[in-house]
Formats: C-alpha cells, structure tokens, sequence
C-alpha cells in the first residue's frame, strides 16, 4: 500500500501544468534551439502582461482579447492548458461590457500560474540537458 | 549541385515563424520570413518565391489582403500558396471565396506534415494554384 508522500508525488508527476515534449520534437531534439524558443515565450508573455496592463488603464477590451489571442499557438506549443483554459476565459469576459474588473482579476491570477509554469518548464528543461 | 527552394514565410507569431523556418530550413529549403505584409511586399518587388506561406495574422486582421494582393498581382498568382491560422471559420470562409486558396493549414502547426505538405507542392510540375 502506498504510503501519503508518495501519492502525492506521483499527482505531482501527473499534473503537469506544460509540457516541453512536443516542443522539443518540433524543434527535433535541438536543445539549444529548445531554449531559444523558451526564451521566446518568455518574451512574448512579458510583451503580454505589458500590454494587456495599459490596455486595462485604457477598458479597451478588443485589444486584451486581441492580445490574448497571440499568445495562443505559443502555450499550445508548451501544452499549458491550464493558461490556455485563462485566455479562453479572458476572451470571453472581453465580449462583455463591464468587466474590466474580472479581466484583471483574471490576468493577474494567470500571471501566477504562469510562474508557475516557468519554473515547471525550467526544470523539464534541465532534465534534458542532464540527459 | 541542385539549387534550393526558396520560401518566403509571412507570419507575425515569432514563435510559430521560428519554428516553421527552422524545420524548413532543416528539411533544405532557403527561407525568407517576414512578419509585416509591407516588407513582404517590399521584399516581392526583387525576388520571385517557390512558395509562400502566409500566416492570416500578419499584418493584424489584413492576413487576407495580403493574400487577395499576392493571388491579383499576375507575376505571383501561380506561386503555390499555403495559408496558416488558427481560426477554423477564417480558413472556411477563404476557401469559400473567389480567392482559389487551395491549401490551409491550422495553428498550431504539425511541423513534420508542413515540410511534407511543402515538399508536395514543390516537387509537383504542373502548377498548383
């Protein structure tokens, strides 16, 4: 019978919040052009929060929705669902009047999940480059 | 010694364009990538593509004018053209249009089933579009 601390080791292996698997196939194996493309989802989800944090000042909802959608192809890349599953709710409360406050909220609590996501793909990451 | 295909890649999505180039270029194809339709076109105006594969997203909500200019103009109109997005109703609607896309490919993109799709299209003789 398993004991507590390995169960929820073994929940933790389970629930990945991104994978680099499919990432690193398309990139074929290339490990420094894995990094390369990481560093360029870093970047474009600096350049998101940045926008989207002026967009909120401005209540342009278009512009949010329209910024969350570019960031799409590259967390399915990484299969981040749990952050495709936020942009999937930002775009919705964007085709909604009044609901700049939700739209906040929910940005700010997908920037925690993804440092959270971050810090799960570095780690994947440094197990391939150990291999 | 055979000459490489060159493709002229219009996609604004750094990531997406990085990855296509990279395994185009892997598969032994020259690829120029642009992701604005006026360096596109700027670019058009001296070098003649073996194919082109146009993102809807460049150029913001223009992906389709692009397209419309690239089909009007007659020197480009039998380049074969592979059009990228990620909206399933977009890709309906273009194929639905005067525009004779023939073929589209969804977002995120197979890698490995894009360098076949380009590899058919460029080995093929007889003119695609």
């Amino acid at each position: 019978m398993m004991n507590n601390s390995l169960l929820v080791n073994r929940e933790k292996r389970i629930k990945k919040r991104a994978d680099i698997s499919r990432l690193v196939n398309d990139c074929m194996g290339d490990q420094v052009y894995v990094n390369e493309m990481f560093s360029l989802l870093k970047e474009n989800m600096k350049e998101f929060y940045n926008a989207t944090a002026v967009f909120l000042k401005a209540k342009d909802r278009f512009s949010i929705s329209r910024a969350a959608h570019k960031i799409k192809n590259g967390l399915e890349l990484i299969q981040a669902c749990s952050l495709l599953d936020y942009v999937d709710m930002i775009q919705n409360e964007c085709q909604h009047v009044d609901t700049i406050k939700n739209i906040e909220k929910l940005i700010a609590d997908s920037k925690t999940e993804y440092n959270c996501v971050v810090q799960e793909l570095e780690e994947q990451i440094a197990m391939l480059d150990a291999k | 010694m055979r000459s490489k295909k060159n493709i002229l890649l219009a996609e604004e999505d750094r990531m997406a364009a990085s990855l296509i180039a990279f395994r185009l270029r892997k598969g032994g194809y020259h690829v120029d990538q642009y992701d604005n339709d006026a360096e596109v076109k700027e670019y058009l105006k001296t070098k003649h593509p073996d194919l082109i594969i146009c993102s809807l997203s460049i150029g913001g909500t223009k992906g389709a004018n692009l397209i419309k200019y690239l089909k009007e103009e007659k020197v480009f109109s039998n380049i074969p053209l592979i059009i990228i997005t990620s909206s399933q109703k977009r890709a309906s609607l273009l194929k639905n249009s005067d525009l004779n896309i023939k073929y589209h490919l969804m977002k995120p993109v197979q890698t490995e089933h894009l360098v076949d799709v380009v590899t058919s299209f460029l080995n093929k003789e007889t003119k695609i579009l």
